[in-house]
């Protein structure tokens, strides 16, 4: 079974306006799954659908066998589904660290020893132990951001979905972000990331290009990036790496359809 | 304009001495009139600080250095500071959030009613049509419309007419393209150095983004701790590898590609534009074995 099922899921805030239409797809354990699209295509509404914040009008989301359609289902679907958003200022609650990561775990009525433990796991599985009687206020943008990551990770999820995450933070933290999102991966953690970063997208198992609420292209990085013309109708373009291979091939120099950096240097080491 | 920064240091909650953080020390720079420049270094470096003293925003503290931006010395008590923030307009992280009014026409010629009060209504007209339209949207079109109906990369657009219906000398752009998607960037990115040739004379831009920093900028300055570790072109900068080790700054990536051909003994000599990458390591593979 997959952690994760949509089937045939729509959504609209208005009548007779669908924001999201008919989208199906699945998330397997420790799968890394890239949503991309243009600004207004529908990809933070998807997000909020996921774990139960908003509600389908049609079809299903089915998680860990909980459907969306049971309403008691809810909770549990969110134990599952935990959330990560662009602005970790929105998402930190308390004054101290470990109170904002114990929020969670609280609220699940989880008892007190354990809680101990959870703030222990998720500030190890974010690098950030030493932070735990620290002021998230005084923290930097990707020590709040892990710390928000961590508030999750206290809940234990089995899928994180991360709604442009990395956007307001620094290289080095986008960097830290990307470390831990491969750790999780290494324990089962399936993770769901929102962005406008190719170069984030093409390290993705698979990714999903939405476009007015469905879904246009779906596939392997390779499989979706090998579609320029259409990429640039839907408002978006290659890694920098596929633009620079590109270039290079108008010129003749002949490297191949290639996305990532590593596969760009590879390709141009068999020329020298 | 050209802007001359003498020895600036700055600390927040100075007469605190508890809380006293000193976020930028010894700080020297002078950007020329028709440059884009960059400021670029780690969350925390002093980034934000220095940039928000070029217009007043942070004031200069009693013997702290100095700055002289064109006609206005920003030490000078008797500064101008109003007529100064109309010449050297800021365009801050997610402009579109600060957009509050109901229509287009008012958002944009809110600033104008208050560097301008003498204006009239129709020399105010002119001027939010000009600015507007410049941005590449249809002013007749959107005028009417509220800020909140329009698209991501409109409301950018929209944000940056209310900076530039003041007719800034000067334009300050805190991480310009962040939020936006990828044609949106570039579009915006591009709109940028249109601006550059026709409307302002010099843009600083801060951002963590070296790819665009290695496109666009003719220099840069690399911050780190509150003080500058280095001016230079893009490619002086990420060049030097004592320096990208000791700030901590990522490659772009056409200069990461020059690093690994330089280490398999071919040299790539470009200014680390895409364009200009491309076009060298063509010739270095061509004058090669190719």
């Amino acid at each position: 079974m997959s952690l994760l099922e949509v089937k045939n899921v729509s959504f609209s805030y208005e009548k007779n306006k669908t924001t999201i239409k008919g989208v199906s797809f699945s998330v397997e354990k420790g799968e890394f799954v890239a949503i991309i699209g243009h600004n207004g295509s529908g990809k933070s509404t998807l997000a909020k659908l996921l774990n139960g914040l908003l509600k389908p009008s049609g079809g299903e989301i089915i998680v860990g066998g909980y459907s969306s359609k049971d309403k008691s289902a809810l909770f549990e679907i969110r134990k599952r589904v935990g959330m990560v958003f662009q602005n970790p200022d929105n998402q930190l609650i308390a004054s101290i660290v470990e109170d904002d990561i114990a929020f969670g775990p609280e609220n699940l009525g989880i008892p007190r020893e354990e809680i101990g433990e959870r703030i222990d796991f998720a500030l190890r599985s974010v690098g950030m132990e030493k932070f735990r009687k620290a002021s998230p206020e005084r923290l930097s943008g990707g020590q709040k951001q892990r710390i928000a990551i961590a508030g999750v990770l206290a809940l234990k999820p089995h899928i994180l979905v991360l709604d442009e995450s990395t956007a307001m933070l620094d290289p080095q933290g986008r960097k830290e972000i990307a470390e831990v999102v491969d750790d999780l991966r290494k324990q089962g953690v399936a993770v769901i990331a929102i962005t406008h970063y190719m170069d984030e997208a093409v390290k993705a198992d698979k990714i999903l290009v939405l476009d007015r609420g469905e879904i246009a292209i779906s596939g392997t990085p390779k499989e979706v990036f090998s579609q320029k013309e259409r990429l640039g109708e839907l408002g978006l373009e290659l890694p920098l790496a596929g633009i620079i291979a590109e270039k290079l091939c108008a010129r003749g120099v002949n490297v191949g359809g290639v996305v990532s950096e590593t596969e760009l240097t590879e390709a141009l080491w068999k020329l020298l | 304009m050209e802007i001359i920064v003498k020895d600036l240091t700055f600390t927040y909650s100075k007469k605190t001495k508890s809380l006293a953080f000193r976020a930028l020390s010894g700080v020297s720079l002078n950007v020329k009139e028709g440059e884009i420049f960059g400021i670029i270094g780690k969350t925390g470096s002093g980034k934000s600080t220095f940039v928000q003293h070029l217009n007043g925003l942070i004031k200069v503290q009693k013997d702290s250095g100095s700055i002289i931006i064109g006609d206005f010395d920003l030490t000078d008590k008797k500064c101008d500071y109003k007529l100064l923030r109309a010449k050297v307009g800021m365009m801050f992280q997610y402009p579109e959030h600060q957009l509050f009014a109901e229509t287009v026409y008012d958002d944009v010629a809110f600033a104008l009613k208050n560097f301008a009060p003498d204006l009239t209504e129709k020399e105010i007209e002119s001027r939010v049509r000009e600015a507007v339209t410049i941005t590449g949207l249809n002013y007749d079109l959107i005028k009417e419309k509220s800020p909140f109906d329009l698209s991501g990369g409109q409301r950018r657009r929209v944000a940056i007419a209310g900076v530039l219906v003041a007719k800034p000398e000067i334009l300050i752009l805190d991480e310009p393209a962040a939020g936006l998607d990828p044609k949106g960037k570039r579009e915006f990115l591009e709109l940028l150095l249109r601006l550059k040739n026709d409307f302002v004379k010099t843009i600083i831009i801060v951002s963590h983004d070296m790819n665009l920093v290695a496109e666009y900028c003719t220099r840069a300055a690399v911050f780190m701790g509150g003080e500058i570790l280095a001016t230079g072109t893009p490619k002086e900068i990420f060049s030097d590898e004592m320096l990208i080790e000791k700030s901590g700054l990522d490659l772009p990536l056409t200069a990461s590609l020059t690093e690994k051909f330089k280490v398999k003994g071919v040299a790539v000599d470009s200014d680390l534009t895409v364009d200009g990458f491309v076009e060298s390591l063509c010739r270095a593979l061509k004058g090669g074995k190719i």
